[in-house]
């Protein structure tokens, strides 16, 4: 797969490549929560570039010293990226008022991390579904549009947002169309190749990504794969960071495959699209969206993902859904139990794990995935 | 152990707390045996009457919600005081689950619903204020809610779970109020306002009935009474030697959280009682007592911390979360001054809010050290315990000790090991 190696690359040298462009003026913002509107930073010059490295327990160590152990560790290790310098590359940080430990992460980060200087927390309603609460979010993006205009200097004209609207709605479409592929009965791509390439997006320059989207789609069509009846997996739950492989990874090389999943670094980021009615209120097209899209666990009513998942479990045919967490998600933990009863209602099967970035339950884990496998085995 | 400690401790466990709440009402057992049981339980000082006063109160309140149904009233899950006023104007009864696991965890009966919830499947790490509710109904064990609103007046993803997993277990309708962490902005007031008139049209058709703006007027009057004195009863804890213990003066909150009908006269009667042990000199410990702030929710499973500490030199002067519970409301345009109470309450916005209340408080009490337990499933206060050490430390040269100790799940508090952190604590504070 010619297009999914270049993919990676981009990926894997992209942090120099920001360096460069930053030596030519250009700033980094990064954004930590998938209901930040990255296309008003990419309409504002802004380079987008999302925190969302994890995976390895040292960071969540040093993160330890300010934050209790009762935060995730997904959260105490980009605070601990942060304080290592691995951020030192950003010009400021996005983020949204989601679940209650990334909350306060950008207020710990402000206090002893010593970059950056700009910060910026979105005001997101839980409660999602009245107007009045569209009416508020509106108000936060005019808000950060005027915050982004002042820090990089330019002004976000509608056509800037249409153009990036546009470009970003174009990944969402080509993702969408790679993942329908999936549906198939030997679908051309594993679940760990995949989740890499939609957190590539997240980070590398956004039209090359598209372009090369468009390749690694007309690579995949003509594919031919055996998936030799592995049982089908949907995954769902915290967040998968970038690194963190480990479920994945392992539910794949024990025989299974994940064909989907609703995660954050997943469908829920990419499935719905921004629908522009009046091209003068391109801003109010983008706060529908985002305040519509298959909810995070932490909005309120969690109904709709359910509805997410059971959908995609039809569509993709899944033979069991393997719920993770991580430990002290406290928002994906809530919903397990109903979700857990909802799916076994309707015949498939849940294996539900809670992990950490450290290797020590590997064992265990590699012992219950495959048990499940077994278990929903064709 | 006393006759009614031993009768209390094998009554609770073996009829649960909704039998034994119903002998509140009869003369002869609210006093001899409920109101003496809260007492002797919890250890509250008998000298002070204005706890029997607390306790009966306590009592009938909790009565009331579990015979709601027989006595034809609506009864609202509300996890927190910012919507007692209308709430109570809609004659719909305030019930708050997280006031109910804390006298549950008080009264030693805590644990068994926290293990029903977690045997539905509900983490253990997860909030225990709102896993408690959750395990109390499956054990059939608290008032079944008529309405559900989520409302904390602050970040509180657990209390919006909580709701949700009622709402799906019994059918009833749930209702989440959006709290804006903008505090000081007027959109955001706007938005509050218009959340709040939102759901007055809910339980306007909830209950069949308009919201009758004078009733609510004069339910705000009474409100702002019992906070006016609710918070003179904090202040009179800055007088050396302080004149209330810990418990008892964190305890007195209770009524306030839960919108309790009746508190004025309580708090007045608290503070009656403060200032004649003022007058007399009467306190805690003396005046060279070490004083300490207690940051987020004392252990309600092992509040004999408070006299732990007071046996060690320490007195308990000032809590975070009495502190938050007696903002007064705006009479002149009751929406807007309802909305500002919630988005004044120090836990609601950024770290530097909750870190500026916590200096000020620290300042205006002459603490000379803070105590912050983190709670097991709460994010969100818990992530701001380093910060707020290492400021207090920094502004005012004053040590905090920081522990995790749940409030609720005893099984999560280890308690020898906290015990001798905060004996090696004060130690060193002498």
């Amino acid at each position: 797969m010619n297009a999914f190696n270049k993919i990676l690359d981009l990926k894997q040298s992209r942090i120099d490549q920001i360096k460069k462009e930053k030596d030519s003026g250009n700033k980094v913002l990064g954004w930590l929560c998938t209901y930040t509107p990255e296309e008003m930073i990419h309409a504002s010059g802004i380079i987008p570039y999302r925190i969302f490295k994890g995976g390895e327990d040292s960071p969540v160590a040093t993160g330890d010293s300010y934050l209790q152990r009762n935060i995730c560790s997904f959260t105490r290790g980009c605070l601990g990226y942060a304080l290592a310098g691995e951020y030192d590359f950003l010009d400021g940080v996005v983020s949204a008022h989601t679940c209650d430990a990334i909350r306060r992460l950008p207020d710990v980060w402000e206090i002893y991390a010593k970059t950056p200087s700009f910060f910026f927390q979105l005001d997101l309603p839980k409660n999602y579904a009245s107007e009045n609460a569209y009416g508020y979010f509106k108000k936060e993006l005019l808000r950060f549009k005027e915050a982004l205009e002042d820090f990089s200097g330019n002004k976000i004209t509608s056509e800037n947002l249409l153009n990036s609207i546009e470009i970003y709605n174009q990944t969402r479409l080509m993702l969408k169309k790679i993942y329908e592929l999936r549906k198939s009965a030997n679908p051309p791509i594993s679940g760990s190749d995949m989740i890499k390439i939609v957190q590539a997006g997240m980070m590398v320059d956004r039209e090359t990504y598209n372009e090369l989207l468009g390749d690694l789609y007309t690579e995949l069509k003509e594919r031919t794969a055996d998936s030799n009846g592995s049982p089908r997996i949907l995954i769902t739950g915290s967040i998968v960071a970038d690194g963190d492989y480990k479920v994945i990874e392992l539910a794949e090389s024990l025989g299974g495959l994940v064909v989907c999943d609703d995660l954050c670094t997943g469908t829920r980021y990419f499935w719905d699209a921004v629908y522009v009615k009046n091209s003068n209120d391109p801003i109010d097209a983008i706060c529908r969206r985002y305040l519509s899209q298959v909810p995070c666990s932490r909005m309120n009513p969690a109904k709709p993902r359910l509805d997410h998942v059971l959908d995609l479990a039809k569509e993709f045919r899944v033979d069991g859904v393997v719920y993770y967490t991580l430990k002290f998600c406290d928002n994906f933990q809530w919903d397990l139990p109903i979700f857990k009863k909802e799916l076994e209602e309707r015949k498939i099967p849940v294996l539900s794990i809670e992990s950490e970035y450290t290797e020590s339950d590997s064992g265990q884990l590699r012992t219950r995935i495959e048990a499940f496998l077994e278990m929903v085995k064709r | 152990m006393s006759i009614v400690e031993s009768v209390a401790e094998s009554l609770i466990p073996k009829l649960g707390m909704r039998r034994v709440l119903s002998m509140a009402g009869n003369p002869l057992l609210e006093s001899v045996l409920l109101t003496n049981m809260t007492l002797e339980l919890f250890g509250f000082d008998k000298e002070l009457k204005s706890n029997e006063k607390l306790a009966k109160s306590m009592a009938r309140y909790l009565n009331s919600c579990f015979n709601a149904k027989q006595e034809q009233k609506k009864l609202a899950w509300s996890h927190s005081q910012p919507l007692g006023e209308i709430l109570s104007a809609f004659e719909i009864l305030s019930f708050s689950p997280p006031v109910f696991a804390t006298i549950c965890a008080g009264n030693g009966i805590g644990t068994r619903a926290l293990e029903r919830a977690e045997s539905y499947g509900f983490s253990r790490d997860s909030c225990s204020f709102n896993r408690h509710p959750v395990g109390a109904y499956l054990l059939k064990d608290i008032p079944i809610p008529d309405i559900l609103i989520s409302n904390m007046p602050f970040s509180c993803a657990a209390e919006g779970k909580c709701s949700e997993v009622l709402n799906y277990f019994t059918g009833a309708p749930v209702h989440h109020i959006n709290t804006p962490f903008r505090y000081n902005d007027p959109d955001a007031i706007e938005f509050l306002k218009e959340e709040l008139l939102r759901l007055i049209d809910v339980f306007e058709k909830f209950t069949g009935k308009e919201l009758d703006y004078e009733k609510l007027k004069s339910i705000v009057k009474e409100s702002n009474e019992a906070a006016k004195y609710c918070k003179h009863s904090l202040e009179l804890r800055k007088v050396r030697p302080v004149p209330i213990s810990g418990l008892d003066g964190a305890a007195s909150i209770v009524p306030m959280q839960a919108t309790l009908k009746g508190s004025a006269s309580f708090y007045k009667e608290r503070c009656d009682e403060l200032e004649l042990r003022i007058k007399e000199g009467i306190g805690i410990g003396g005046e060279d007592a070490i004083r300490l702030m207690w940051l987020v929710i004392p252990p309600a499973h092992h509040i004999d911390i408070f006299k732990d500490l007071e046996k060690l030199g320490a007195v308990a002067v000032c809590e975070e979360v009495s502190s938050v519970w007696c903002g007064m409301i705006e009479v002149k345009d009751i929406i807007d001054g309802l909305a500002k109470r919630y988005l004044e309450n120090p836990f609601n916005g950024n770290l530097e809010k909750r870190i500026k209340h916590a200096i000020e408080m620290a300042k205006e009490y002459e603490v000379d050290a803070a105590i912050h337990n983190s709670i097991w499933g709460c994010p969100q206060s818990s992530s701001g315990a380093i910060a707020i050490k290492d400021a207090l430390k920094e502004e005012l040269g004053i040590p905090t000790l920081v522990f995790d100790g749940d409030p609720i799940d005893p099984r999560d508090y280890a308690q020898g090991q906290i015990r001798t952190r905060i004996e090696a604590f004060i130690e060193m504070l002498r």
